[in-house]
């Protein structure tokens, strides 16, 4: 089953609303029944939420707007579920780059005729292709002549385990961060990683809001890109703003969805802060809830188009969600997920060194990441054999 | 008579507008439009929208045919027979044909035309026209993939009565290409306009676009704002928080491998000795110099952060007095009243900085401001084009320059870095960087070429011919009127025809 | 008798000398004046060249492989030569008539046609900017005469600002109120919106009045009028035409003329250099910002053709204004 396949159903069986609890009063604007609105009209009940200086839940609500999602699962309470949703997301786009990543690696080295044949490369194509879903190339590749390593063996297990549920995420997130395989030639050595770690955290992930996730609405959507407690897909916020997927991998149209959001987000936001309290106010600037609501919802656009193969789309509503002020940083408008989706987006459309660009972000902070951006590395060193390169000044 | 003065000056404002085309803004108008002769990014991008080449870039980056149909490599990669599309015509009207193909390559190689592309034809020993649809190209050695080398543009041969061209031949004021757009007029306010052409193989969605010269760059984000322009090819990091917020322009990233340095100048003393560079870089405060400019990676190496090449083991080096002060001594400089000699003289240091490098004058005042106050005699040089050129290229006359380099998505750092590498002005040399460098070159392997070039980035960093100081983020921007916006990294329009405006 | 000294010039005793003589001497004025336009004409264009030759980079630098293409390229433009040889081939090609070609602003471009296209834009810029600059300065004079000293530390605090600062905050400034205006529906959008990118009438009128006035130009211009109108109206000549109660404005106008000229010619210069900044910062395409580029792109034949018209301009208008005056104050024509 591809990563894709298995992370939908686990995610939206668990965002989707279980209770008939609304968080306002209907108003005519979809974006009424916002959690932002909810905040704004009703700071009361996001201080409640939040808790005083010294509650326990209030570093986790902080560490999730934030978008520093691993500080927020050591948290308390509907913060820590919240954050393993985000990261079980993540770690399925980033599983879908790294299937990708090293079909890629296989197929071009293959093309250029000179695929090693005593290497493990072709056992981790397989892999990798078996996670993807391909079980055409999952075979194939494994009847390319290729070198066994035990190595890869156990690491198999030990993924089947996590994943099978017969070992914890402590379990996941200690197989990254080293490489799998050395294997020593003639001018040096290659050194792989695991191409399967990203598809088992996510499923690990997933596993962690199986149960005790939040009920209460709010909970639920507080700095999310959710514009309504119904809406399990972005389809569903969508049609109540009037606004359509385009059927095919049309970058111009999905850039006039956004902007068609923009249309009706900007004017709302004024609207809002016109008729909200005082305090509903302060917290609609200081924390930038509209920026934020925008953001996230079109990162969860990009993942949705991400996973029906409209990459360029899916590069539309990453570039129109990133906030250009820092462009390379983790910050609660730009979220791990925004990287990303904007690396597996870049990929898929064949700009590998713009997939390390966005990749290079992650690395720091999610040092499992290491593996893939490597790998990615070596997809792009691969593709640039044999050219030579121009450079000019300024 | 106020009210006079209302109503004429309610009169200038009452004229309408005249309709737009895409216009798009340069710093400088092309001198020349012909590709044989292209010296500047401005003349390249409109070379872009006049010609084709072979082959070209697809949007996913793959080379991919342009003007040719076909082609095929023969086994021992020394020879490539080339079928090019029948359904091609200039846009005078004649027919393009093999000739063409061997005529442009022919005079990028003759001597006497003095092309600037020459190099981008040195691969190829011969071409020959077959018929007037094929071509065959035999290369000096083997070639994996000349495709990749073919994205030169070609030329019309009835235009050129040889193929010894002057850069003076009249071809620029009335250039004809196979490409997209063709050249209406140059205008008197510097500014050129192009119109579709009309025989195009493949639909195009703007019919007209113009080039205008705004020299200034404090206008140009202005500009677009003010929707006089539909495009910035580049966008200078103070206006991106201006241009983010306005709905009415979109920015589009581009990846660009660009980082900036200072270099030190190794073929004349005391830069040529190590423990003076080291102690100069020591002294450096990169975070300070960075801050006003903008946000970016610091770097500690001739890599971006991103690259597959980046050595993520070397760390950038420290600002350390004391550090630089040990390193100075065992140059054998002493410090006396506050300032560092040897011999009596004290260490004065002549910096350069390109005149056209956006913030580069903040940079180098505040890198002489650092370099002063830690006991250096520091004189600030601004240069123009044709005198860093001159200097800095040619004569080597400097101690240190303050740059940029910029990269394609190869990252070829050999010319910078080899000893014998044209664009090697530092004077760096290393036998071992050379011959990393040259089996990073030479490799079959990816895993061979990445690990050697890691390993240069580190004796590089160790060696310090260079501070190296950051990258930065690099934009373009469009307005929403646009549409379906394709940009090519370094050629901007190659994608240009699927554009459309609303 | 005792009395107040003759005040220089105008006021000393007229000279009657023989015709033949006053002939000689009118002359000899005219000969040393041509002479000097001549020397500052040909001053400009060698002192151009050699600054040019001797800035660090040249021509074939900005080429992207200008190191393989040195020795052809050299060859064909005449760079390989030494320096006196090149000043002596300048001279020589200047006495033909022959300005040369471009090298690199705009290669092979009849050096001619581009200083004759540019300077013709500049001519639209710098005539009525010295008419109008004139104009004012006089009415300005004319004002003061009067005591009105409120309008004129305005005028001054205004006209003391550099060119290329006014030229910057007037466009920044009319681009944005314009836009306030457009965007709120006010106004529809005018046809020279957005400055300085669309050639327009509003833009030259721009550049006129910044020439005009700005850098310190109308101050100067007012205080040199404002002397000469003051001498003027304590004249003898002017008391005679006040007592014979005829208008005084005639007179002082007449008089007027020969150092309005020199004014004139004076500013002339200085205009000219504000020209390249004001052409620059308004994206005027004229003489001032083609000779910036061709001096940034080391385009010596088109740098020493601009010099040469611009040269011309300079020395031709001092000389004009001298030839004025000889003609009009019969008192220089005896001196000589």
């Amino acid at each position: 089953m591809s990563s894709r396949a298995a992370l939908l159903p686990l995610l939206l069986g668990h965002l989707a609303c279980s209770g008939s609890a609304d968080v306002s009063t209907a108003p005519p604007s979809p974006l009424d029944g916002s959690w932002v609105a909810t905040v704004v009209r009703e700071p009361a009940r996001f201080d409640a939420l939040i808790g005083a200086a010294d509650s326990p839940a209030r570093p986790g609500w902080i560490a999730l707007h934030k978008n520093a999602w691993a500080e927020a699962t050591t948290t308390p309470g509907a913060p820590a579920k919240r954050a393993n949703a985000e990261l079980a997301v993540l770690h399925g786009v980033l599983a879908d780059l790294s299937n990708d990543a090293w079909r890629s690696l296989g197929t071009t080295w293959e093309q250029r005729g000179t695929l090693p044949t005593d290497s493990v490369l072709p056992t981790l194509v397989a892999l990798a292709a078996k996670d993807a879903g391909d079980s055409v190339s999952w075979a194939r590749w494994q009847k390319v002549p290729q070198r066994a390593d035990p190595a890869v063996d156990s690491r198999v297990a030990q993924h089947d385990a996590v994943r099978k549920g017969e070992a914890s995420l402590v379990t996941a997130q200690s197989l990254g961060g080293v490489p799998l395989v050395e294997e020593p030639i003639p001018d040096g050595r290659r050194t792989f990683w695991d191409p399967m770690m990203h598809f088992t955290l996510a499923q690990a992930y997933g596993r962690e809001i199986a149960e005790g996730y939040p009920a209460d609405p709010l909970e639920r959507m507080l700095f999310s890109g959710m514009i309504d407690p119904a809406d399990s897909t972005p389809s569903g916020a969508w049609k109540k703003l009037g606004l359509a997927m385009p059927p095919t991998d049309d970058a111009e149209a999905c850039r006039e969805v956004v902007r068609g959001f923009d249309r009706q987000l900007d004017p709302w936001k004024v609207q809002l802060a016109a008729t909200a309290p005082e305090a509903g106010k302060a917290l609609l600037g200081d924390l930038r809830l509209v920026e934020g609501l925008r953001s996230r919802a079109l990162v969860d656009w990009a993942v949705d188009a991400l996973g029906t193969d409209q990459p360029r789309c899916a590069l539309a509503f990453a570039e129109m969600a990133l906030d250009h002020e820092h462009p390379r940083e983790l910050t609660p408008l730009n979220s791990p997920t925004l990287y990303a989706v904007t690396a597996a987006a870049n990929l898929r459309t064949g700009r590998t060194r713009e997939a390390l660009d966005a990749l290079q972000v992650l690395v720091g902070p999610f040092p499992e990441t290491t593996g893939l951006d490597e790998t990615v590395g070596d997809l792009a060193v691969l593709q640039g054999l044999d050219r030579t390169g121009d450079s000019r000044e300024q | 008579m106020t009210r006079s003065w209302m109503l004429l000056t309610l009169a200038l404002f009452a004229l309408p507008a005249t309709a737009a085309n895409l216009r798009y803004a340069e710093d400088q108008a092309p001198a020349i439009v012909n590709p044989l002769f292209g010296s500047t990014m401005a003349e390249a991008r409109v070379n872009e929208l006049l010609f084709d080449g072979l082959y070209t870039d697809n949007q996913d980056l793959a080379t991919t045919p342009a003007l040719a149909a076909s082609g095929e490599l023969s086994p021992d990669k020394t020879e490539m027979t080339i079928t090019l599309r029948d359904d091609v015509t200039w846009q005078d009207g004649k027919p393009f044909v093999a000739n063409d193909v061997v005529f442009t390559i022919q005079a990028m190689q003759d001597k006497t035309t003095l092309s600037t592309e020459a190099g981008r034809a040195a691969f190829i020993k011969t071409a020959t026209a077959l018929d007037e649809h094929t071509v065959k190209l035999k290369f000096a050695r083997p070639e994996s993939r000349p495709e990749d080398k073919l994205l030169f543009k070609i030329l019309p041969a009835h235009a050129f009565a040889g193929t010894s061209v002057k850069r003076t031949d009249g071809f620029r004021n009335k250039p004809v290409g196979t490409g997209p757009w063709e050249l209406v007029k140059y205008n008197e306010d510097n500014s050129v306009s192009f119109t579709t052409n009309g025989s195009y193989r493949t639909p195009v969605g703007l019919s007209e676009m113009t080039m205008r010269e705004v020299s200034d760059k404090n206008y140009q984000a202005k500009l677009l704002l003010y929707e006089s322009l539909e495009a910035l090819v580049r966008v200078l990091p103070r206006d991106l928080a201006m241009l983010q917020n306005n709905r009415k322009v979109e920015l589009y990233p581009y990846q660009t491998n660009s980082w900036w340095y200072v270099g030190f100048n190794a073929t004349h003393a005391p830069y040529d000795d190590v423990n003076v560079r080291k102690a100069m870089s020591a002294l450096v405060d990169v975070p300070s110099l960075l801050a006003p400019v903008g946000t970016g990676d610091l770097l500690s190496g001739p890599f971006v952060k991103s690259s597959p090449y980046y050595n993520h083991d070397v760390n950038p080096v420290a600002n350390d007095e004391n550090a630089a002060e040990t390193l100075f001594a065992a140059a054998g400089y002493t410090k006396v009243g506050g300032a560092w000699s040897k011999g009596g003289k004290p260490l004065t240091v002549r910096i350069a900085a390109h005149q056209s490098l956006e913030s580069a004058q903040e940079v180098a005042i505040n890198l002489q401001s650092q370099l002063q106050s830690a006991g250096l005699t520091v004189n600030v040089e601004f240069l123009d084009d044709a005198a860093w050129k001159g200097r800095v290229w040619r004569e080597h006359d400097f101690d240190l320059i303050l740059s940029q380099w910029t990269f394609d998505r190869n990252e070829d750092v050999r010319e910078q870095f080899h000893s014998q590498g044209a664009r090697n002005f530092t004077g760096y040399k290393n036998p071992e960087v050379d011959a990393l460098l040259d089996k990073a070159r030479d490799a079959a392997d990816p895993f061979v070429r990445k690990t050697a070039l890691r390993e240069v980035h580190k004796r590089v960093h160790d060696d310090a011919p260079m501070v190296f100081l950051w990258t930065l983020d690099s934009y373009a921007a469009m307005s929403v009127k646009v549409k379906n916006v394709v940009i090519h990294p370094f050629y901007f329009f190659t994608f240009a025809t699927g554009w459309q405006m609303k | 008798m005792t009395g107040p000294a003759p005040a220089p010039g105008l006021d000393e005793p007229e000279v009657v000398l023989p015709v033949s003589r006053r002939g000689a001497r009118l002359l000899g004025a005219v000969a040393m004046r041509v002479a000097a336009f001549v020397a500052t004409v040909l001053g400009a264009v060698l002192l151009v060249e050699v600054l040019l030759t001797l800035a660090p980079g040249d021509a074939i630098d900005l080429l992207p492989n200008g190191d393989e293409l040195r020795v052809g390229l050299a060859a064909e433009w005449g760079l390989d030569k030494p320096l006196p040889e090149r000043l002596v081939a300048t001279l020589g090609r200047m006495a033909r008539g022959d300005l040369g070609t471009s090298l690199t602003w705009r290669p092979g471009a009849s050096v001619a046609e581009l200083v004759a296209d540019t300077g013709a834009r500049s001519l639209l810029l710098l005539a009525p900017a010295l008419l109008l600059g004139v104009a004012l300065a006089v009415a300005l004079g004319a004002w003061s005469a009067r005591g009105g000293t409120r309008l004129l530390r305005l005028v001054q605090a205004v006209s003391v600002v550099p060119a290329f600062l006014a030229a910057y905050v007037l466009v920044m400034g009319i681009n944005a109120a314009t836009w306030a205006l457009i965007e709120r529906g006010a106004i529809a959008r005018p046809d020279w919106f957005a400055l300085p990118d669309t050639p327009s009438a509003v833009r030259t009128a721009l550049a006129i009045g910044v020439l005009a006035v700005a850098s310190g130009g109308l101050t100067e211009m007012h205080a040199a009028c404002d002397a000469e109108l003051r001498r003027l109206r304590a004249a003898p000549f002017v008391d005679a035409a006040r007592a014979r109660g005829a208008p005084t404005w005639p007179v002082i106008l007449h008089n007027l003329v020969p150092p309005l000229a020199d004014i004139a010619a004076s500013r002339a210069a200085w205009l000219l250099g504000s020209l390249v900044v004001v052409e620059k910062l308004l994206l005027y395409s004229g003489a001032g910002a083609a000779l910036w580029q061709a001096c940034r792109l080391r385009d010596y034949p088109v740098a020493i053709g601009i010099t040469l018209v611009a040269a011309i301009v300079v020395a031709g208008t001092r000389l004009v204004a001298d030839l004025v005056r000889l003609a009009v104050d019969p008192r220089l024509r005896s001196a000589g």
